[in-house]
């Protein structure tokens, strides 16, 4: 096996490059940090540590994506609850104590203001929950609590899957409240401050749309694999969280699929390639044309007069592997495009247009040491309300972080994170100048 | 003879004689124990242990243990009692996991990470230096499922006295059952055959394999000195119909 | 020309082919020394010998049908009269060197009455071991050696015999049939002839040595291990005895 050095130095160029852009923009706060999704209840029900399924904990391998499609089954006559000793518990919990340090800054033409800093010590994302097998064709995931930062969200996700539905890989149904399939699942993301995967939540600026296409979305999702699951499909129909007006089910509607490939190579480090497409068309209600207009983010202005309009998002993905299969470097790029239909901007003139994506570096040099690394982006094409200039809101963000695992057993896990982010946002301050926000997440990420 | 033709002739000659000594040509799909290690790392010591001693972690809150790997001593394989398996055979039990074991199936893992840690494997016994794994058992063609054969595996079955230890249904609770130990001083069981998946691979050749290669290291013989081959597809099929049975397990699709 | 090209290239693959030999040891190693002198082992057991204890083979109705009217007594310590050891593998440890030629007789071992007939074998390396089953039960022969490969072959059927071979010389071990639990064999493999199981007058006869000095080795299942050196000259006949204390 020769060992392929010219990958590596190619990124090191694209990082130069990308870092030589000017930083002339700010964000505000995207979506709020989520849990860190490590499940040792599984370690303990199987045997085997975070390693066999988390490529970089939480982030899964191939063997963990293949454990989770199969229902988080090894499918070895193991799995049921009768199968398993009644002492065992399926019940884990995760928290992340650590030291948060946030810089926000606006520069305006001649000055630059500092709107926020603040450091201080918090407790991160705590939960409790239980997941794993509630017979021979189901399993489940509850999380009864879960609190941000102090602040407590009660059921935040549930789900019951059917797995293999017709003795085959190919049909399972999940109901609840559940993530989407995402290229990068924010639930398992490395990165902790809360910055990054914008592209995720994001629509033009001014759209009544609050579709966060990573958020958990009550519904049905349809998902099917090969065995190994080197091919995967994801469909997933839900009612748009966080829409008003719930007085029916899937009043406001939502559809999001999920195809990818993995093929595994021989030639030289890089080990597999994975390509991927998805999408999203995800509805909410707006006014009637021409009668009151809906401002963004309450409740309709004329309840039983209101329409659908969508926000649509669709992208791809590519993921390359190189190195040792135990000790990989997993690159992902992800772009898509979103477009949110002119009726949901109040006076809005055309079709909001943006641009998006990702490219995420995962490097496992050794097992307890992970480094990532991210840039995130958004770049408005069409503003929808008119007078804002074409940049406006326009994203960037770099995500940087190292995590140490102190110890890897079949019961818990335990590790140092230092984490640092910037995000730029472009006028994205009140009075129009640009925004800058400096994280550091500092602290020790643990689940049992 | 022609000066060309001479020429040509004892160029080959010393070609051959040259190869006949020149290393085998490297498979380049053969394992590296280097990179094999790290998978082991990751994947394998819990219960397998440091040095492969079957003493991991895990080990003792698991039935059966994790194999031991510094005797060379394995269950699943195409090779005559005692012999060391294939790699092949290693890599299908790797591949495919152990059913009703705490051993996973790695088939998504890419293959060549799966030679890998075989290549680091064998590391662990000196047994892979010295001995050669011989030929592998040649398999009949498989006739047709039909009664009649099921019929004639029962009568291959009694014939060849499995109630012994597998009991007259082949529930496992044979006279022999409960005295049995592994090479290891474990107590061990003999299979139910009725539970509706063999342990080792659900193909009918599987099974074969199982009871004409004996399992290594467990009380399970080979009895290749006493099945023809044709009564041995009847003694799988008559096997394979015990599993309707009571069957304890529905699954259906491949881990 | 054509004699040059034909000369150089037999003369390249005789060098090559003996070269290549050379390197993978297929010089054969000295032939081993042999005489006319000879030791006559007895091994005793002191003190009083154990009750024999009966064997419960219930588990089987063959085997307890083959032991209805003559029950069967435990192998594991045999004593004959005055104290007489039985089934002792005696055998020279050190002293002699080089090779012996293996004999091509077959050493055979019996399972008939749900036992082992012999219950210790002293054989040599590559010497054939003829396995029997002369009972209407299924038996599986079981060896478990460490430095030779073992094997686990069963034998259902009344008069199946099969050939097995141990390549490698071996220190004592074990053999069992899982059916029957309580059947136990013991098979040593060595590298020169010289070498016995005493017999029911504890007796063991070490002949065609050469003159020397051995280390002789008794071993017994139950009571352990006892070295002793033996000098003997050249057509010498001596007697030693190896006393296990019970």
């Amino acid at each position: 096996m020769t060992r392929n050095t010219v990958p590596r130095l190619k990124w090191t160029m694209r990082v130069r490059r990308v870092v030589a852009f000017s930083l002339g923009i700010a964000t505000t706060v995207l979506a709020a940090p989520r849990p860190a999704s490590a499940v040792p209840a599984f370690a303990r029900k199987y045997g085997v540590r975070c390693t066999v399924c988390h490529e970089a904990w939480p982030a899964l391998n191939d063997f963990g994506r293949a454990f989770r499609d199969n229902g988080y089954r090894m499918n070895l006559g193991k799995d049921e609850p009768t199968a398993t000793e009644p002492a065992y518990w399926p019940v884990f919990a995760a928290a992340q104590p650590h030291f948060g340090f946030d810089l926000v800054k606006s520069h305006g033409a001649a000055t630059e203001t500092t709107l926020e800093r603040n450091g201080q010590f918090q407790s991160g994302v705590s939960l409790l929950g239980a997941i794993g097998t509630l017979g021979e064709h189901a399993s489940y995931l509850v999380i009864p609590v879960a609190s941000v930062n102090g602040l407590t969200v009660g059921f935040p996700a549930a789900w019951i899957r059917f797995n293999n539905l017709f003795d085959t890989s190919w049909l399972n149904v999940r109901v609840g409240s559940a993530e989407p399939d995402l290229p990068i699942s924010r639930l398992r993301d490395l990165d902790l401050t809360g910055v990054g995967l914008g592209a995720y939540a994001y629509h033009t600026p001014g759209s009544a749309s609050n579709f966060d296409m990573a958020s958990d979305q009550p519904g049905l999702e349809f998902m099917g694999h090969s065995r190994g699951s080197r091919t995967r499909y994801s469909v997933s129909v839900f009612n748009v969280s966080g829409a008003p007006e719930k007085a029916a089910a899937f009043n406001t509607p939502g559809v999001y699929g999920h195809f990818t490939q993995k093929v595994f190579s021989d030639h030289g480090a890089l080990t597999a390639i994975e390509l991927g497409a998805f999408g999203s068309f995800a509805t909410w209600p707006v006014g009637v044309p021409g009668g009151p207009v809906a401002s963004t983010g309450t409740a309709n202005a004329s309840p039983g007069q209101t329409e659908r309009k969508a926000a649509v998002k669709y992208g791809g993905e590519v993921h390359a592997w190189l190195g040792p299969d135990a000790l990989p470097v997993h690159a992902i790029f992800t772009l898509l495009q979103g477009r949110d239909d002119r009726a949901l901007f109040p006076g809005g003139v055309q079709d909001g247009v943006f641009n998006g994506g990702f490219l995420e570096v995962i490097a496992n040099p050794a097992l307890p040491l992970v480094i990532f690394g991210r840039f995130d982006f958004v770049r408005n094409r069409d503003q929808a309300l008119p007078g804002r200039a074409r940049g406006f809101n326009d994203q960037t963000a770099y995500g940087v972080g190292v995590k140490h695992t102190f110890e890897f057993t079949t019961r818990a896990e335990y590790a140092l994170v230092v984490n640092y982010s910037l995000s730029q946002t472009k006028q994205g301050a009140s009075d129009g100048s640009d925004l800058t926000h400096h994280s550091l997440w500092t602290g020790i990420t643990f689940a049992f | 003879m022609s000066h060309e033709l001479i020429k040509h002739v004892a160029m080959a000659w010393m070609l051959g004689s040259a190869m006949c000594i020149a290393p085998a040509a490297a498979d380049e799909r053969a394992g590296d124990p280097r990179r094999g290690a790290e998978v082991y790392q990751r994947y394998c010591i819990t219960c397998h242990g440091e040095r492969g001693a079957g003493i991991g972690e895990f080990a003792a809150y698991t039935t059966p243990k994790p194999r031991d790997f510094r005797q060379g001593t394995f269950k699943w394989r195409s090779t005559a009692s005692g012999s060391l398996p294939l790699v092949s055979d290693l890599e299908r039990t790797i591949r495919d996991g152990v059913y009703w074991t705490a051993m996973p199936s790695f088939y998504p893992l890419r293959e060549q990470a799966r030679r890998d840690v075989i290549a680091y494997i064998q590391t662990f016994s000196a047994r892979w230096k010295s001995d050669a794994p011989g030929l592998p058992l040649q398999l009949a063609p498989e006739p047709a499922h039909t009664p009649e054969s099921v019929t004639k595996g029962r009568a291959v079955y009694e014939k060849q006295n499995c109630a012994q230890c597998h009991g007259d249904r082949g529930t496992g609770d044979g006279p022999a059952a409960k005295t049995l130990t592994d090479d290891w001083g474990n107590t061990i069981l003999p299979f139910d055959l009725t539970k509706g998946h063999m342990k080792g691979g659900t193909s009918g050749a599987d099974l074969y394999r199982v009871f004409m290669t004996g399992l290594n290291g467990t009380p399970m013989p080979s009895f290749v000195e006493s099945i023809a081959p044709d009564e041995a597809w009847d003694l799988v099929h008559y096997i394979q119909s015990l599993s309707g049975r009571q069957s304890r397990s529905t699954q259906k699709v491949k881990p | 020309m054509k004699r040059v090209i034909l000369f150089v290239s037999t003369a390249t693959t005789v060098a090559l082919v003996t070269s290549f030999s050379v390197s993978r040891g297929l010089a054969y190693p000295a032939q081993g020394a042999t005489g006319a002198a000879r030791i006559i082992v007895k091994v005793m057991l002191s003190g009083t010998a154990p009750a024999p204890t009966k064997v419960q083979t219930s588990a089987d109705p063959y085997c307890a049908k083959s032991h209805q009217t003559d029950p069967l007594l435990s192998q594991t310590v045999q004593v004959g009269a005055d104290g007489a050891l039985i089934d002792a593998l005696v055998f020279v440890k050190d002293g002699v060197s080089g090779s012996y030629p293996a004999p091509q007789t077959p050493v055979t071992l019996d399972q008939k009455g749900c036992v082992y007939l012999p219950h210790v074998i002293g054989m040599m390396a590559g010497q054939p071991l003829q396995i029997v089953n002369s009972d209407a039960t299924l038996h599986n022969i079981h060896p478990m050696p460490v430095v030779n490969a073992g094997f686990n072959i069963g034998m259902p059927i009344q008069g199946m015999k099969q050939n097995r071979v141990f390549t490698k010389p071996e220190a004592v071990f074990h053999v069992k049939c899982d059916v029957h639990p309580w059947m136990s064999a013991y098979i040593a493999t060595f590298a020169h002839p010289f070498f016995g199981v005493s017999d029911g007058k504890g007796t063991v006869e070490l002949a065609n040595l050469p003159a020397g000095t051995f280390q002789l080795q008794a071993w017994h299942e139950k009571y352990g291990v006892q070295v002793q050196s033996v000098s003997v000259a050249a057509g010498e006949i001596k007697s030693i005895t190896f006393t296990f204390k019970g």
